[in-house]
């Protein structure tokens, strides 16, 4: 009954969907007070467009390009989306945007604020109307520094005089590791992410004293090493900090914390007299290519572009807006952060919008890093960099004929097929099957559920590492050239971490030394609880148990908080013995050893539990007889408890291993690949060439198909092994 | 080779006493069988003298030596387990060498004395075998040769016959008995067979409730016990104890009760006992016959109805209920009367040398030789 009243619930919305009003999709990523302002305005827009709704759907920022990617060619995508305009060139290439007509380009660049606008052309096309923008800008705490520096000398000046390192203050706080506030500094200096070419790349003359300079900065102790974001806020809020470089979103804090603050564009660099010009990004309403109501979803994306959804974008969500009309409006033009911003946006280089600048972060911040930590000298670094970033962009090997082999694994199949199917003729398995037809009939959904989940995605993923691809573009198939420039180290040398034998190398010191202390750990913490005489034993087991109970990418975030340098408990801890702050992820071996620590902490539990399991299927009247028989405990854990618990032990050890071997969230979370890469494991090395090395699926499926060889190798080995062992 | 001694041995386990004052001395060479009721404590000695429980209070020598707070392993005793405790992943040789090479032997010394255990137990076969591989029996002798091959001081044994069945149960009991006086080891033993403890003991020590009851010889035990708990725990079946009161003139004693009427011999009574005294009459099953038909309705002795007949080939067991309550006897069948059925009346008789007296109250054994 119940289900047939809520049929009849949902009938009326079915039918009224042909009926009744054009319901517009938008997709966005905002939350707080911008995706109030968003559905503030939505509302309105159905209020004033008779026979259209607007339907927003909040979409996890770190989901929405791979969903838009997805969903548009399926013809399940949005009909407008927000998102910044970095991704435009790879979205133009992969067809999800629809271009703008003419007449709205033209009114564009009437109403909306310049510099908003040409960003968001590509091959001489518009694909999207700027609603705000976003670029960092220098905040000032005016009660320690009444007046805005002009020039970076001005700046340096006033930030020597507050910092102290010792009592925890500096002049100037900023994401000092990450490239997207360095892009200031190096375009200031006259350098860029673009050569003097215009191609995207790290070669252009200024960058190497433009990064010289930032490591003089947390040289001097002006700014502070590995300063993260929570770090800046942290500071700058509580009147530690004099200046800090961040963007409009920072407002909200500094208003919440009631420090008094003034925001001005970064000065200029002494040096060249450049303005010192930060990154760029538009927030940019997209037309789906996909639309089913273009017309409609194009009046829709001027409205929210035009000056009434911007009053509410800024009014209530504090957005920089693009709209030259919303500063009209008194509050807005009043509103001394959104000057402020306005002003800097005339100071701002757009971010690129290629598809290939995705490709760039990631040696770019190697290079900035190794100079920060002064391990490289700023032209070396950029070289390297320079070289990773060809490597990474280097155009797919040629496609090849696929006719050789599809006939050569037809013939391996064909072999394998006529092998079973005499194998399964000698041993009668047709009749067999045909008299447990009943039988394998039950286990047809269970078949069907293991062929999907996992042998469709293995054969998928096996084939796609015989392919090439590119951010955006199509497959194209290459045989085995993806494992050959693997295997053969074509691209990096043996000791360069992105090679795969030193990646190889990490990885197997990083699982068998996880494996080995989270075995003695476990083992040990397991024979403590067996003891008798071990009070509260209950609580102790769950106390032990919470470390795996929780998430691992929570416990993972949270070590990663422990192990940082000015926040961190280890460090706080380590100070207390009078031991000087460690740059945990500044050197292989420490960073290895934090991600050591984090993993251990979350395995060790796993096999206390199995072998706290084993242990109870030791009689005790054996371990008696032992002790009766003249063991001491050190022999009788040797010779009498782990062999006994050892048949336990093995699968325990053989599984540990595999899920040690693939451990990305603690890489990935923790070091994070720190310094330059180094602790990178197999698993995570393939991500990284999936999504941040220009979307590489075949090379990066490549390594998926070497790491399922390897861990299929090892499976074999240690059967082989304990089947040995039982036949004893 | 050692004597063990026992001195106000008390073990607790928080509130619980389960060893409450056992005073004990196991001679050198003695095989000395600890009996009683499950529960009674027997094995908690056990294991105190091996070392394996501390004591709450009293003492403990071995060889004349203190061994509270010495471990196990340094008082050179060898234990053999009722679950033999076998270790499951070492073969029958390892099992056998492993208490000598823990203890650093040469090599050649382990080799020899394992080959002549597993001489003496018949283990040469099995010796590559893993325990899994062995039957109960080969076990047991795995378990026993464990403890031979260290040559211990003594050894304890706990149980270890209880999981076999019946037939190796008394096959074993004789390996055992053969061992013991060929090794001449000191052997405390701990059943609750009072079987095993009759046929094995040089002397039993029967404990109930953490109290040793009697210790003594096995015809000690059953011809003149203590108590009425030794009384009713030794023998099979057990022996009838009944209540009647003192009766009879000074030179010709006897016990009265509902429906019986019991002379004792003269002078088998300890001096100055009031007639009137309630006691406890013992008699053993065996010890009772039927009297002559003829006279059945009239004299002496217990006088009942049959209620169950168990015939056991040579012998027979009645079971007679008379206003004394049930009475079980044990008797030739030859010396059946002609037609006897359940409801027959029948009138039991006993050998006045062959009876037992118990006080009413304490339980105690009464006779002039107590």
């Amino acid at each position: 009954m119940r289900r047939l009243a809520a049929l009849a619930a949902l009938l009326p919305g079915f039918l009224a969907v042909p009926a009744a009003a054009q319901e517009l999709v938008l997709w966005h990523a905002y939350h707080g007070d911008e995706a109030a302002a968003l559905a503030e305005w939505a509302e309105d827009y159905g209020r004033r467009t008779p026979g259209v709704s607007v339907r927003l759907l909040e979409v996890p920022a770190e989901a929405i390009t791979q969903k838009l990617t997805n969903a548009i060619p399926r013809g399940h995508g949005p009909d407008v989306f927000v998102w910044a305009h970095e991704q435009l060139g790879a979205w133009v290439e992969t067809g999800l945007l629809a271009p703008l007509p003419e007449e709205v380009e033209r009114e564009a660049e009437e109403t909306q604020l310049p510099g908003t606008v040409d960003p968001l052309v590509y091959g001489g096309r518009l694909y999207g109307l700027p609603i705000a923008f976003k670029s960092a800008a220098l905040f000032r705490n005016t009660a320690l520094v009444p007046d805005a520096p002009r020039t970076t000398g001005e700046l340096l000046a006033a930030a020597r005089r507050f910092s102290d390192p010792g009592a925890g203050r500096f002049g100037l706080v900023y994401e000092v590791g990450s490239v997207y506030y360095q892009a200031a500094w190096l375009h200031g200096f006259g350098g860029g992410v673009r050569g003097p070419d215009g191609a995207l790349g790290l070669t252009a003359p200024g960058n190497a004293p433009a990064l010289e300079f930032a490591a003089r900065l947390v040289a001097e102790g002006v700014v502070p090493a590995d300063a993260n974001g929570a770090l800046v806020t942290e500071l700058f809020t509580t009147g530690r900090a004099a200046f800090a470089i961040q963007g409009p979103w920072f407002v909200a804090d500094c208003r919440r914390a009631g420090i008094p603050f003034a925001i001005s564009s970064l000065p200029e660099v002494s040096e060249t007299g450049l303005p010192a010009r930060p990154f760029l990004t538009i927030e940019t309403a997209y037309l789906s290519a996909g639309s089913r109501h273009p017309a409609a979803a194009l009046a829709l994306l001027r409205d929210l572009a035009g000056p009434a959804a911007a009053r509410i974008r800024a009014l209530r969500g504090g957005q920089p807006v693009s709209a030259r009309a919303a500063y009209d409006d008194p509050r807005i033009a009043g509103d001394p952060a959104l000057a402020a911003f306005r002003e800097q946006l005339g100071r701002a280089v757009p971010m690129p919008a290629e598809p290939a600048m995705r490709a760039l972060w990631e040696p770019a911040a190697f290079a900035l890093r190794s100079v920060l930590r002064g391990d490289l000298d700023a032209a070396t670094a950029l070289d390297q960099a320079e070289r990773r970033f060809r490597i990474f962009t280097r155009p797919p090997p040629a496609a090849s004929d696929p006719l050789p082999f599809a006939l050569g694994a037809g013939v391996v199949l064909l072999g394998l097929a006529i092998f079973a199917v005499h194998r399964g003729r000698r041993a009668q398995v047709g009749r067999r099957i045909w008299r447990h037809r009943h039988d394998y009939l039950y286990l047809v959904p269970a078949g069907i559920g293991v062929l999907l989940l996992l042998v469709v995605p293995f054969v998928v993923g096996a084939a796609v590492s015989l392919a090439a691809h590119r951010g955006g573009g199509e497959f194209s198939f290459v045989g085995l050239s993806n494992f050959a420039r693997i295997l053969s180290s074509a691209d990096f040398g043996l000791t360069e971490p992105e090679s795969f034998y030193f990646t190889l190398a990490v990885t197997l010191l990083w699982t068998v030394l996880n494996v080995a202390l989270h075995l003695a750990l476990g083992v040990a913490l397991a024979l403590l609880l067996h003891e008798p005489w071990v009070r509260l034993r209950g609580v102790w087991r769950v106390l032990l148990i919470v470390p795996w109970a929780v998430p691992n990418y929570i416990t993972a975030l949270i070590w990663k908080g422990m192990f940082h340098r000015q926040l961190g408990a280890i460090n706080a801890i380590l100070g207390w013995f009078g031991v000087e702050p460690i740059g945990w992820f500044d050197r292989f071996s420490t960073a290895f050893a934090a991600n050591l620590a984090t993993n251990v902490w979350l395995g060790f539990p796993f096999m206390m539990v199995v072998t706290l399991g084993a242990l109870q299927t030791i009689p005790r009247d054996v371990e008696e007889a032992a002790t009766i028989d003249g063991a001491g405990a050190w022999t009788r854990f040797w010779r009498i408890t782990l062999p006994m618990i050892r048949p336990s032990l093995v699968p325990a050890v053989v599984l540990g291993s595999v899920w040690t071997f693939n451990m990305f969230n603690v890489i990935y979370l923790v070091s994070g690949g720190d310094p330059e890469g180094r602790t990178e494991i197999l698993i995570s090395q393939a991500y990284r060439w999936a999504f941040s090395r220009q979307e590489q699926y075949g090379y990066a499926a490549a390594y998926a198909v070497l790491i399922f060889g390897i861990l299929l190798a090892f499976d074999l080995a240690t059967r082989r092994l304990t089947r040995t062992e039982a036949g004893r | 080779m050692a004597a063990v001694e026992l001195r106000g041995v008390r073990k607790r386990y928080g509130e619980v006493e389960v060893v409450r004052g056992v005073d004990l001395t196991i001679a050198d060479g003695e095989f000395l069988v600890l009996v009683g009721p499950s529960g009674c404590g027997k094995t908690t000695v056990l294991r105190m003298i091996a070392g394996l429980e501390e004591l709450s209070e009293g003492e403990l020598t071995i060889a004349g030596q203190d061994v509270r707070g010495v471990p196990p392993r340094d008082r050179d005793i060898a234990m053999v387990f009722q679950s033999y405790a076998l270790y499951p992943h070492m073969t029958v040789r390892e099992n056998l060498a492993f208490g000598l090479r823990v203890r650093k032997f040469p090599a050649e010394e382990i080799a020899a004395r394992v080959a002549e255990v597993a001489s003496v137990l018949e283990l040469a076969g099995l010796l590559d075998r893993l325990p899994k591989e062995l039957s109960g029996g080969q076990r047991q002798r795995v378990a026993m040769g464990r403890a031979m091959v260290r040559r211990p001081k003594a050894f304890l044994f706990d149980e270890p016959l209880s999981n076999l069945d019946a037939a190796l149960r008394s096959q074993m009991r004789v390996e055992i008995k053969r061992l013991h006086r060929e090794l001449g080891a000191t052997m405390v033993y701990v059943t609750h067979d009072q079987v095993e403890a009759m046929t094995l003991a040089d002397r039993i020590a029967l404990l109930h409730q953490g109290v040793l009851q009697q210790v003594g010889r096995p015809e000690d035990l059953y011809d003149r016990p203590a108590n009425t708990f030794v009384a009713g725990f030794i023998g099979s079946p057990a022996m009838n104890l009944l209540d009647g009161v003192l009766a009879g003139e000074p030179g010709a004693p006897a016990i009265r009760g509902p429906g019986l009427l019991v002379p004792l011999l003269p002078g088998s009574l300890p001096a100055g006992l009031e007639p009137g005294l309630r006691v406890r009459l013992g008699v053993r099953p065996n010890d009772l016959a039927i009297a002559d038909a003829r006279v059945a309705s009239s004299g002496d002795g217990f006088r009942g109805n049959l209620e169950v007949l168990e015939p056991l080939g040579w012998e027979v067991h009645l079971h007679v209920r008379g206003e004394f309550g049930p009475l079980v006897a044990r008797v030739e069948r030859r010396d059946l009367p002609a037609p006897f059925g359940p409801g027959s009346p029948v009138r039991l008789v006993v050998d006045p040398a062959k009876v037992h007296l118990f006080d009413a109250e304490t339980g105690k054994r009464i006779a002039a030789d107590a």
